[in-house]
């Protein structure tokens, strides 16, 4: 699933679960423990083997196997899979459990399958049942070396040979009380219930010291995920409507901004058959005169500047910003033609501090006239189809502004899709943008900005696709400053008119989401669900309840009376532990209180006479006729009380 | 080996799953190495929890032999109200015992109030009275991962372990006054030749007495047994000098001393002897029986060499304590020369006295530089002329009593 090819998974897992089969067929059949012996030789030689010609047994995977950057993962899907042929004894079996670990951490590293959690959580459980079934049978090996059975009555000699019928005997007996593999199993759900809710409280805490690696993901599982990607990483190309979408809470970087504001990252002018180019990109077209940051400058009127400062969480390749950056502190970024910033010399962690302009207030009218002729790209037709040309006409045509004929394509474009996160992928051959606004009318930021770029551009507005960051209000740190994280990743488009610059049209604001798909579920867990907080208030009931039961369970008693024989046999505790403190020796289990107080003898011989006599009044109350009534559990209660206090007297003395 | 690799893999698995997640940040890798840590935090506790708060009691058979299987029962409970995994227990026997075939203790779950009883096994290889308190408590958590233990303080246990007899063939000349009837020796004499029945034949019996007519018929060795006299008596004295005792501790010289001796005194016994061990013990009470056997067991598990008298001295001062008519058996490994005046005194008053003589300094694992052993041909020679006869025992015992390796 982490290297998008689900068939290497179902042919790893069949293979696993024949050989399973396999090798519970031979632990069943044979008796021959010689034999059963060799798993361990023949696993490593499986594993040997795997190794050895790994490169020969990737190619009978289907779809030609991993990805050659990751041949170690093949190599343990195929230490597993042979491995599993092998696996005859509890030993072995627990062997199997290094290569599904380091399986795990390998697709964990990449993160390219967020439900491996899921599967994680699975194979702990399975992991504790297991090693909890082959300790009890060493343990069960033990009672069979202690000599236990040896002394058990009718127990046949093929019953002493059959490990079932020894299991069942000695948990008749001494086992009766142990906590077994059920007890492993039901720890196990626990701790995987306290780590889903305790790992991102302790992935917060340690948010300052981690993400110090950066990992690169080999190229061909980059289409598997769906992050903030700049076009650099991906080739100066960024596709829409790839399907739902798979951001995480990941934090990425804190910004200081004077108020929420659309952070710019990377802006593209060139669509076709749903892709964006970004031109300013070292590996898209030369077009480094098309200076449109310094146009946008150029053009607004009465600006105002702001002041903001990012500081990058991960090491970052571009530094989002708002507005028309003038002015930044740094050595170590560059700002390319549009106005974006980016590192130089690859992604880093440096903070920086800037300033951006925009206009004072804003009121687009009229779309920006006299482009230069390189920048006719931003009216480009390319990839309009007919249905969304018509469409963008009729929906303007009694618009009597440009800016009017913006905003009456963004609300348009809001009253026909919905906002879903969550929303398939565009089919192959069809155009994105047609397929989204008259046929799945849900998508997510990426299809609204193309739609709005398209559409404006088919009414003659120069539009441009831009992809940044939307900071949360939720995530405002209480100091002036916002975290943003991978959730916050966005799209929007921005047309550019007389006195204004660049101005935001961002649909997503006036579309409907739909149930469960609304931005900010994509980073939701499934515990912050609507259906999961039902589920854990009933939980929470259900354990108040029960809580609430036992908690009267143990308070119960304690305000009902107990029979007077219990009070007397609690009197007796601690006249037997007054013993034994002053004694220095425990009463034995094996002995009467009459044997109990004749072996602690020297040690109260001053007051023997009255212990002999308390004690015999004990065991009257305690084992004779006729029942104590309550009167008389008061009345020796205050008569031990009154011999403890000898006793103590008596060893101050 | 391969579960120990597997056990050390979680742990493993959880800090490099813990680095990564922190250096990636990667929440993938958080999850699961917060569920390992967090099975890890809960293997520790219980493994913590399963060895505390317990209480011991220990059964253990007052004696036994050497060489016999031994049961040692613990009863165990717990004093907190818990569900606990598997623990195992290590007793602090004393190594004194020179245990061999020690088995694992049983592995059991203590419950609250409830006594749970584990035992284990061993077999003891020397002779002895020891004790021992204390145990040590080994718990894991339920999935094998986490061993904790802790020791704990209990009452003392001992145990005595008695010598195994030692099959011997003793071929007593005539002349020390064995083989000889009851008519001629009178019924105070000692043992006699009356038969008084036949049994199968035992390990060290001697050819001498098999019954060749009833064993042809049985199809097997019959030997006859003899009337000993009603009133034969036989006293042995072992030499307990210090230094004397020589070889491999619990198998000693004076060890197979001791072996020889229960088997004699056994026989003897059985065919109505009265035995006595003069040196070990005060007023020996009459009895032939079980109990008698069971006595001389006990007398003999706990001797030491450990005595500042020499043999030949401790013989004179004993010899008034000597039931009239007895034949002293005077068991000496070391030579020893006091013997030869004690023998030369005891064969004057008329005391019939048989030397057995055992080549001690060949039991020594290394050459003794100090002393001889008491079976060279010079000492024995000199035991002769005094009118001793001296027997050599053989100091290899059967292999089924040596047979204990650890």
């Amino acid at each position: 699933m982490s290297v998008l090819k689900p068939n290497i998974g179902f042919f790893c897992v069949g293979m696993v679960l024949l050989g399973t089969a396999l090798s519970y067929a031979i632990r069943m059949g044979s008796k021959n423990k010689k034999m059963l012996g060799m798993d361990a030789v023949l696993y490593t030689i499986a594993a040997l083997l795997s190794l050895l010609f790994i490169r020969d047994l990737q190619s009978l995977m289907p779809d030609g196997g991993f990805p050659p950057e990751l041949l170690t993962g093949s190599l343990l899907c195929w230490i597993l899979s042979l491995g599993s042929f092998f696996c005859w004894r509890d030993n072995t079996l627990l062997f199997q459990a290094i290569p599904s670990i380091a399986l795990f951490g390998l697709v964990g590293c990449y993160d390219t399958f967020r439900n491996v959690t899921f599967a994680f959580y699975g194979f702990v459980l399975c992991l504790a049942t297991l090693f909890a079934r082959a300790n009890s049978r060493a343990m069960l090996r033990l009672a069979i070396d202690s000599g236990y059975f040896a002394t058990l009555d009718g127990l046949s000699r093929d019953a002493l040979e059959d490990e079932g019928t020894l299991y069942q005997r000695i948990k008749e007996g001494p086992w009766r009380w142990v906590a077994g593999a059920e007890w492993a199993l039901a720890s196990a759900t626990i701790i995987v219930l306290v780590s889903v809710l305790g790992a991102p409280v302790i992935q917060a805490t340690v948010k300052p010291i981690a993400g110090q690696l950066s990992l690169v993901t080999p190229a061909s599982l980059r289409n598997a995920i769906t992050s903030p990607s700049t076009s650099m990483e991906t080739g100066g190309t960024v596709r829409v409507g790839r399907g739902p979408n798979n951001l995480r809470e990941r934090p990425i970087c804190e910004v200081r901004l004077d108020r929420l504001r659309y952070l710019r990252a990377e802006t593209f002018m060139q669509y076709d058959s749903g892709t964006w180019k970004n031109p300013n990109n070292p590996l898209g077209p030369d077009l480094a005169e098309l200076n449109t940051a310094a146009l946008a400058i150029e053009t607004i009127e009465k600006p105002k500047q702001f002041a903001w400062t990012v500081k990058p969480l991960i090491p970052m390749r571009a530094v989002p910003a708002p507005a028309e950056v003038i002015s930044f502190e740094s050595s170590a970024i560059s700002q390319l033609p549009d106005g974006t910033l980016s590192f130089q010399g690859g992604p880093q962690t440096v903070e920086i501090s800037g300033k951006s302009e925009e206009p004072e207030s804003s009121h687009p009218k009229q779309a920006k006239q006299g482009l230069p002729a390189g920048l006719a790209m931003l009216k480009s037709a390319i990839s309009i189809t007919p249905k969304v040309r018509a469409l963008a006409e009729e929906i303007t045509k009694k618009a009597k502004t440009d800016g009017d004929k913006a905003d009456r394509l963004m609300l348009e474009i809001g009253k026909r899709a919905k906002y879903n996160i969550k929303a398939e992928a565009t089919p192959s051959g069809t155009d994105a943008v047609e397929y989204f606004l008259f046929d799945q009318k849900e998508g997510y930021c990426d299809l609204f900005a193309t739609s709005m770029v398209m559409m404006a551009r088919a009414v003659g507005l120069p539009a441009r696709y831009v992809v940044g960051y939307l900071p949360s209000p939720q995530r405002y740190n209480g100091a002036g400053g916002y975290v943003v994280s991978e959730t916050d990743y966005h799209a929007w488009a921005e047309l550019f008119f007389e006195g204004e610059g660049w101005v935001i049209y961002d649909a997503t604001t006036v579309a409907e989401d739909v149930e469960g798909g609304g931005r900010g579920d994509v980073g939701q867990k499934w515990y912050q669900a609507g259906w999961a907080k039902q589920a854990l208030l009933g939980l929470l009931f259900c354990g108040l309840v029960f809580g609430g039961f036992a908690v009267y369970r143990v308070v119960q008693p304690m305000f009902k009376p107990k029979p007077a024989r219990d009070q007397i046999r609690a009197t007796y505790s601690k006249f037997a532990s007054a013993l034994h403190r002053h004694s220095k020796r425990r009463r034995k289990m094996s002995e009467t209180p009459r044997e109990y107080l004749n072996a602690v003898r020297p040690s109260i011989e001053p007051i023997w006479a009255e212990t002999f006599a308390l004690n015999e009044r004990l065991e009257e109350l305690l084992y004779g006729r006729p029942v104590p009534s309550p009167a008389d559990s008061v009345a020796i209660a205050v008569e031990v009380r009154a011999w403890r206090k000898k006793l103590r007297n008596s060893k101050s003395k | 080996m391969i579960r120990r690799i597997a056990s050390l893999a979680v742990p493993l698995s959880a800090a490099f799953l813990a680095i990564m997640a922190l250096l990636l940040n990667a929440p993938a890798l958080f999850y699961m190495a917060t569920a390992f840590i967090m099975i890890l935090i809960a293997c520790q506790v219980q493994a913590r929890l399963a060895v505390r708060g317990l209480h011991f009691d220990r059964i253990a058979p007052e004696s036994a032999r050497i060489g016999d299987l031994i049961t040692v029962e613990i009863i165990v409970w717990s004093e907190i109200k818990i569900r606990r995994p598997f623990i195992t227990i290590e007793d602090d026997l004393t190594t004194k015992l020179m245990v061999a075939q020690r088995s694992p203790s049983l592995p059991i779950a203590p419950a609250f109030d409830i006594p749970i009883r584990t035992q284990y096994q061993f077999r003891a290889r020397r002779r002895g009275k020891f004790k021992w308190a204390g145990l040590t408590v080994i718990g894991a958590d339920a999935l094998g991962l986490i061993t904790k233990s802790k020791h704990y303080d209990t009452s003392q246990t001992q145990i005595t372990i008695l010598p195994r007899p030692i099959p011997v063939a003793l071929e007593l000349p005539a002349a020390a006054g064995w083989g000889i009837s009851e008519n001629e020796a009178g019924s105070n004499r000692g043992a006699g030749i009356d038969p008084w029945g036949i049994r199968k034949y035992a390990h060290g019996d001697s050819l001498r007495h098999v019954h060749w007519r009833s064993s042809a018929k049985a199809g097997q060795l019959l030997v006859k047994e003899f009337e000993a006299g009603t009133h034969a008596s036989a006293a042995f004295i072992l030499q307990r000098t210090t230094g004397t005792d020589i070889g491999p501790e619990g198998q000693s010289s004076l060890d197979l001393m001791c072996g020889h001796a229960v088997f004699l005194a056994e026989n003897f016994l059985r065919q109505g002897m009265q035995v006595t061990f003069p040196a070990l013990e005060r007023d020996p009470s009459p009895g032939m029986g079980q109990e008698r056997i069971s006595e001389i067991y006990d007398l003999l598990a706990a001797i030491q060499a450990d005595q500042p008298a020499l043999v030949g001295d401790e013989l004179i001062s004993l010899s008034l304590d000597l039931a009239p008519g007895s034949v002293v058996f005077v068991m000496i490994g070391t030579e020893d020369k006091t013997l030869l005046t004690a023998v030369s005194t005891l064969l004057k008053k008329g005391t019939r006295l048989v030397p057995l003589v055992y080549d001690a300094f060949s039991m020594a694992k290394k050459p003794l530089a100090k002393g001889r052993t008491a079976a060279t041909p010079s000492f024995m020679e000199e035991l002769q002329s005094l009118g001793a006869v001296p027997v050599v025992m053989p100091i290899e015992a059967p292999s089924e009593v040596i047979h204990l390796q650890g």
